[in-house]
């Protein structure tokens, strides 16, 4: 399952927050979006899983045009963990988890113990098993974005969008949650703000900067001295972690 | 820590999928039992045992003891003719308006919709005063059809009508609602007075008491049908709508990427809603808070699936304006309240306790 973003342009109220953005993401691959805030990076992911109509260019997933298709179709092979996860009513843990499953049921179609068994298994993963019957509301920001996260592993995607997706996770359950979709093995594209945690999950980097993409290829290569201080506007030292002997940055006044 | 182990016992009950069939049945029961009660008491008292062997009789043609008993006197009359209907009726309004309330509360995922707070039942009101206005209402069936098209229209067009006030600037808030309900509510209840304040009974048009409080007093065998071939047909249809509404709950964007574009569902379920309604109110006028506190006394013991919500509110709505209705009967000996006091005096509290104490819009999205 690959996807295809192909000069993408999206307006929002009138003013073009996206510009001429093409991206791929090919079958396993866990690519990274990265940029400073108001780049253009939700509002592009949101155009990837179906909320925004892109203004031009194409959206394709597999070959299919994402901005046509049933979004019911689209779901079965695409699952988002986004930002979007206040609620007025209650559910508990697994009836949201569960909800992960009506993709791929029709409307008169019960739960099987199929179903309870991908939804516990994704629970499993998220280490939130033991909360399956507490209620959503109860739980700490970042307790719900791995329920969600259990939710769209339900899903069963072959596709993941991740849209800041360890907001509100403290260092543990970043590395937890990003360690959990690299091991799915699915693709993923995943808008990061963390720079050294997509040096080290992300295969591939996209760096959005006012609506464009300034640069792109493997993270070692993307992420110099030069690109970030002039996208980001910090003064900064990228070195080698002594370590892990992995990408790290150190911020300078 | 005290909290949290108080949340996790309520939690057990809705865990538990399986209790739902025996929950049902014993709603089932609870509402044969109250229709038989129901059918007993009122301005003559009739022994319970008498009236479920008249209900017997009739029904299935089975006499239990002395049937000269049974057929004699006027006792007969009251429960089949009078009281029946009439508890009928009271049932399916209160199954109907309780899913309505469920399915408005999804669709505008707000806990406080309901049709006579966001003035759908209002708009009912004036849309069935205007038809039987200008000649609609007598007691054939096509003016019947003719004044539940009007409430209907009325409905739907309150419905839009708060909808696009509550969306002018931005997205529709608790708040937003709220007020724009009480304006369109505000609204038509002025122009429905109008039409009955100058009509003068005249034209067939019930008292400003009857729209603006409701009344079951009017039920009768021949007003049956309609109302319920509309409010069955509503209560089949909402029933496979669940995953639908659920998904409604967790927002538009949520909803999208769990493969469900939410805009033209809500659509659907407004006017599903807003014909409910109509029906209702053209039949028995403006009955208050039905739909607001049903669904969410449901809601405190099922959760929010609406798998289990929709029949358990039904079961939970029928009961409950059965019971408003006994109360209405017999509160006041040799009169009868307008059954819309009852339940607003005990659905007011339960709104201003939810508006307070769960906080529902003020400050908050």
């Amino acid at each position: 399952m690959s996807l295809t973003v192909e000069h993408v342009f999206i307006n929002l109220s009138g003013k073009e927050i996206v510009r001429d953005v093409s991206l791929q993401v090919t079958q396993g691959s866990f690519v990274g979006l990265i940029g400073p805030n108001g780049s253009g990076k939700s509002t592009l992911l949101r155009a990837v899983y179906k909320v925004l109509p892109p203004k031009k260019g194409n959206i394709l997933l597999d070959g299919r045009d994402v901005v046509q298709a049933n979004p019911k179709v689209i779901a079965t092979s695409m699952a988002v963990v986004g930002q979007f996860n206040d609620l007025e009513f209650d559910f508990t843990v697994i009836e949201m988890v569960m909800m992960g499953r009506n993709p791929h049921k029709s409307m008169l179609e019960g739960d099987s113990s199929r179903d309870f068994e991908i939804a516990e298994s994704a629970l499993r993963q998220v280490d939130l098993l033991d909360y399956a019957h507490r209620s959503f509301l109860s739980l700490s920001g970042g307790e719900r974005q791995r329920v969600i996260l259990a939710r769209a592993i339900a899903q069963q995607p072959k596709l993941l969008v991740l849209d800041e997706p360890t907001n509100h996770l403290d260092i543990k359950f970043q590395i937890h949650m990003l360690s959990v979709v690299k091991a799915l093995g699915v693709g993923v594209l995943a808008a990061l703000h963390d720079l050294e945690l997509a040096a080290e999950y992300c295969d591939y980097l996209y760096v959005l900067n006012h609506g464009q993409v300034v640069a792109d290829g493997e993270p070692a290569a993307v992420l110099t001295k030069g690109l970030i201080e002039k996208v980001y506007g910090v003064h900064c030292e990228p070195y080698v972690n002594p370590v892990t002997g992995g990408f790290a940055v150190a911020y300078l006044r | 820590m005290r909290v949290f182990a108080a949340r996790e016992k309520g939690e057990a009950a809705p865990s538990a999928g399986k209790i739902l069939i025996p929950v049902l049945a014993a709603l089932l029961a609870l509402n044969m039992v109250s229709l038989i009660i129901a059918v007993s008491v009122g301005q003559v008292a009739i022994p319970a045992s008498l009236s479920y062997r008249i209900l017997l009789h009739k029904l299935m043609g089975i006499t239990v003891g002395d049937p000269a008993a049974l057929t004699s006197g006027t006792f007969m009359n009251i429960v089949w003719d009078i009281r029946l209907p009439r508890v009928l009726t009271s049932m399916l309004v209160g199954a109907g308006l309780a899913v309505c309330g469920v399915i408005m509360q999804a669709s505008v995922k707000n806990p406080l919709a309901d049709p006579y707070i966001l003035g759908v039942s209002s708009g009912a009101s004036l849309g069935a005063t205007f038809a039987i206005l200008i000649g609609f209402g007598t007691s054939s069936l096509l003016s019947q059809v003719g004044v539940s098209v009007g409430a209907f229209a009325g409905a739907l067009i309150a419905s839009l009508g708060v909808l696009t006030l509550a969306e002018l600037s931005g997205r529709a808030t608790s708040v937003k609602l709220v007020l724009a309900g009480m304006v369109i509510n505000a609204l038509c209840n002025a122009f429905s007075n109008f039409i009955v304040y100058f009509a003068s009974n005249s034209e067939g048009i019930k008292s400003v008491t009857f729209w603006l409080m409701g009344s079951l007093a009017s039920a009768k065998w021949n007003k049956l049908p309609m109302m319920a071939i509309v409010v069955s047909a509503a209560l089949l249809f909402s029933l496979p709508q669940s995953r639908i509404l659920n998904t409604m709950l967790v927002g538009d964007e949520a909803a999208v990427t769990l493969g469900v574009k939410l805009s033209s569902f809500r659509r659907g379920y407004l006017i599903v809603s807003a014909l409910v309604t109509g029906v209702i109110v053209s039949y028995c006028g403006m009955i208050g808070f039905v739909g607001l506190i049903v669904p969410h006394i449901v809601r405190g013991f099922t959760g929010s699936d609406h798998r289990k919500v929709i029949p358990v509110s039904i079961g939970v709505g029928s009961l409950f304006l059965v019971w408003a209705d006994v109360i209405a009967r017999i509160v006041i000996p040799k009169s009868e309240v307008p059954i819309g006091i009852i339940t607003a005096m005990i659905g007011a509290p339960v709104f201003i306790y939810m508006l307070v104490k769960r906080g529902y819009g003020f400050g908050k999205e």
